[in-house]
């Protein structure tokens, strides 16, 4: 049995090449006890939703099949979180929306860390026009206000998870783009890549090769915070109807389904499915925070 | 530099709104137009001309201050944004000071805590201020001070019984500043009462942001001679923090300050809607669901401009601040 701390050592310890700041970074890591705790936490709500069939008794409900002979009951022991507005047991509609709230923000972080990676890789290796380019392009999409963007792009594709995503991506990108030029501007003068681009290496295969990997440490970081405020947008969207379609449960879409009974009483529609995402959220924000400082010599703290 | 991001901007959403899956022309004739008329709305609004010259058309009017129409209403987007901006600044404006003063408060206490119990506290307190969604906080908001204890309104910008007693004459579209000069107290207190929880959702997240960055920049700050040197003088730590330590801190938590103006105008949006508050926010939500394209990128333009214009007035004033960093 891996202990959580373990577990942080496999996943983060790999990042960092230097094997005694590797010592350093997760013996940090280790000692923060609310960081360890989030990624347990973290661990927790993904199995959750990747095993929902098996966690609750009503998972034709959590998949959207309605009941509507139970509509509007009070938490109580067959029902621990109450059920919905078509009778549908809410804690196994939590559970299933987990799946799509989780899962879209990973794919948001992964899209937007992906392409902003590469493009900031090749506008600092490459330089020129290129660069020039690429980042008067970061300064006009910094320009606009994030989720703004993102709602006037997701309501001008065609509604659905598939498209709220690759919004929100398109307003991400260049944040990773910026991050990632600037640490590649540093690599192309270390005498490893100015060795390589003697020897006569491609400039893609460079890229690839030295330039990449040895990015990847800080990218992963930065995507780890920005998890957080990824699962805020995505379900921000769906709560504007911009994302999944019904009966698709999604934590979001049920925060807006909720709050249509809210003033009638109906408190338990609205509050779980927010929960989820407001722990969710707080968990990766504590991981992502506590990596970073114990990443972060300046900031170490001795407590 | 502000220029050229500005003119980067209108091409984007001049692109967005090419890339309609639907016929524009469709749209504004209706659902049931025949053909014929279809084709001779396409023609009245130019859409049958060449992308470049559409393009031409577009940045033309724009610099007119003419931002087209809205496909539903037929009402100039300008004459719309007249009535709802006035509504989402007082609420955004307001949030800013909230989150400016407590943000900043924050920051101060927790790094005079440093490591300690309300330092602690303080990040556990900031970082759930970043990870708890505005639109559901509100809802928990409405249910608590409405539903639950009745003490505040659940939404809207003006209770029923000021407009039907009491109106506030419009002059400068804030309410509390319109009925501070009418003298019609009354009528301020309400509006005062329907802006506490709106205003207190909205500053959630920036204060947050701001607290953190002020206890970042004080710790840094604090561990300056010129602090040493005031300790050794024995002056009182009160003067420390606030007059000595927090001026030099203030700089960076500026910068942030243009990044909560954005958070809160994007964050109103879905704020506005839970509390029906009549602002941009539930024009564009409207818009969204009425699928009124030249609503919702005018509005998109508007706002970028405005946030644009704000990061560039926020550069001049660390520029004033800060006599290090220097015009390019």
């Amino acid at each position: 049995m891996m202990t959580p701390a373990g577990f942080a050592q496999r996943l983060f310890g790999s990042l960092v090449r230097d094997p005694v700041k590797t010592g350093g970074t997760v013996w940090f890591f280790r000692r923060d006890r609310i960081a360890v705790t989030s990624l347990v936490a973290l661990t927790v709500i993904c199995a959750s939703a990747l095993f929902a069939p098996f966690l609750t008794r009503h998972p034709n409900q959590g998949r959207g099949e309605p009941n509507i002979v139970e509509r509007f009951q009070a938490p109580s022991q067959s029902h621990p979180f109450g059920t919905d507005q078509l009778g549908r047991d809410v804690y196994a509609r939590v559970l299933f929306g987990g799946r799509s709230s989780l899962l879209s923000a990973f794919a948001v972080v992964i899209l937007a860390a992906g392409f902003g990676t590469v493009m900031g890789a090749v506008a600092g290796f490459i330089g020129g026009w290129l660069d020039e380019a690429i980042m008067r392009a970061t300064d006009i999409f910094l320009a606009f206000p994030p989720l703004l963007l993102a709602i006037t792009i997701a309501t001008v594709l065609e509604p659905g998870l598939k498209n709220t995503v690759l919004a929100i991506s398109v307003t991400w990108w260049p944040w990773y783009a910026r991050i990632v030029r600037g640490l590649t501007l540093t690599l192309r003068e270390r005498h490893f890549v100015k060795a390589a681009q003697v020897m006569g290496v491609s400039r893609p295969t460079i890229i690839r090769r030295h330039v990449l990997p040895n990015i990847l440490a800080p990218v992963l970081v930065q995507g780890t915070l920005d998890l957080g405020s990824a699962i805020l947008t995505v379900s921000g969207l769906n709560f504007l109807g911009l994302g999944v379609r019904p009966p698709t449960a999604d934590w979001g879409t049920m925060i807006s389904e909720g709050r249509l009974f809210v003033q009638s009483g109906v408190w338990w529609v609205a509050t779980f499915p927010g929960l989820a995402i407001f722990v969710s959220s707080l968990a990766f924000n504590l991981l992502g925070d506590g990596i970073q400082v114990a990443a972060d010599p300046r900031t170490r703290r001795l407590s | 530099m502000a220029l050229g991001v500005i003119a980067g901007v209108t091409v984007i959403t001049f692109t967005l709104s090419q890339v309609v899956p639907s016929d524009p022309a469709r749209l504004y004739a209706g659902a049931r137009a025949r053909p014929e008329q279809v084709a001779a709305i396409r023609q009245q609004l130019g859409l049958d001309e060449s992308i470049v010259r559409q393009f031409q058309k577009y940045a033309g009017r724009l610099l007119r201050g003419d931002l087209g129409e809205s496909f539903r209403t037929r009402r100039p987007i300008v004459e719309d944004l007249k009535v709802f901006l006035p509504a989402t600044l007082e609420l955004v404006l307001l949030s800013t000071i909230v989150a400016l003063v407590g943000g900043i408060s924050i920051g101060v206490l927790a790094a005079a805590d440093h490591g300690k119990a309300f330092d602690t506290l303080g990040r556990l307190v900031t970082i759930s201020g970043v990870s708890i969604p505005a639109f559901w906080l509100a809802i928990l908001f409405q249910l608590l001070f409405f539903s639950s204890l009745g003490w505040l309104p659940a939404g809207g910008r003006i209770g029923r019984d000021v407009l039907l007693e009491a109106p506030i004459h419009v002059r400068t579209g804030f309410h509390l500043v319109d009925a501070a000069l009418q003298g019609n107290w009354f009528a301020w207190r309400d509006a005062l009462r329907h802006l506490v929880l709106p205003t207190a959702v909205l500053a959630t997240y920036p204060v947050a942001l701001v607290a953190r960055m002020t206890r970042a920049a004080m710790l840094e700050v604090l561990t300056e001679p010129y602090i040493t040197a005031a300790e050794a003088a024995g002056l009182p730590r009160r003067t420390i923090l606030f007059r000595l330590a927090l001026k030099n801190a203030l700089i960076p938590t500026l910068t942030v300050l243009g990044l909560s103006f954005a958070y809160s105008r994007t964050g109103a949006v879905l704020i506005e809607l839970v509390f029906s508050w009549p602002g941009l926010g539930k024009y564009v939500t409207d818009a969204i669901v009425r699928t009124d394209f030249p609503v919702i990128v005018g509005v998109t333009l508007v706002v970028t401009v405005i946030y644009v214009s704000i990061n560039l007035v926020i550069d001049l004033v660390q520029l004033v601040l800060d006599p290090r960093i220097e015009l390019k």
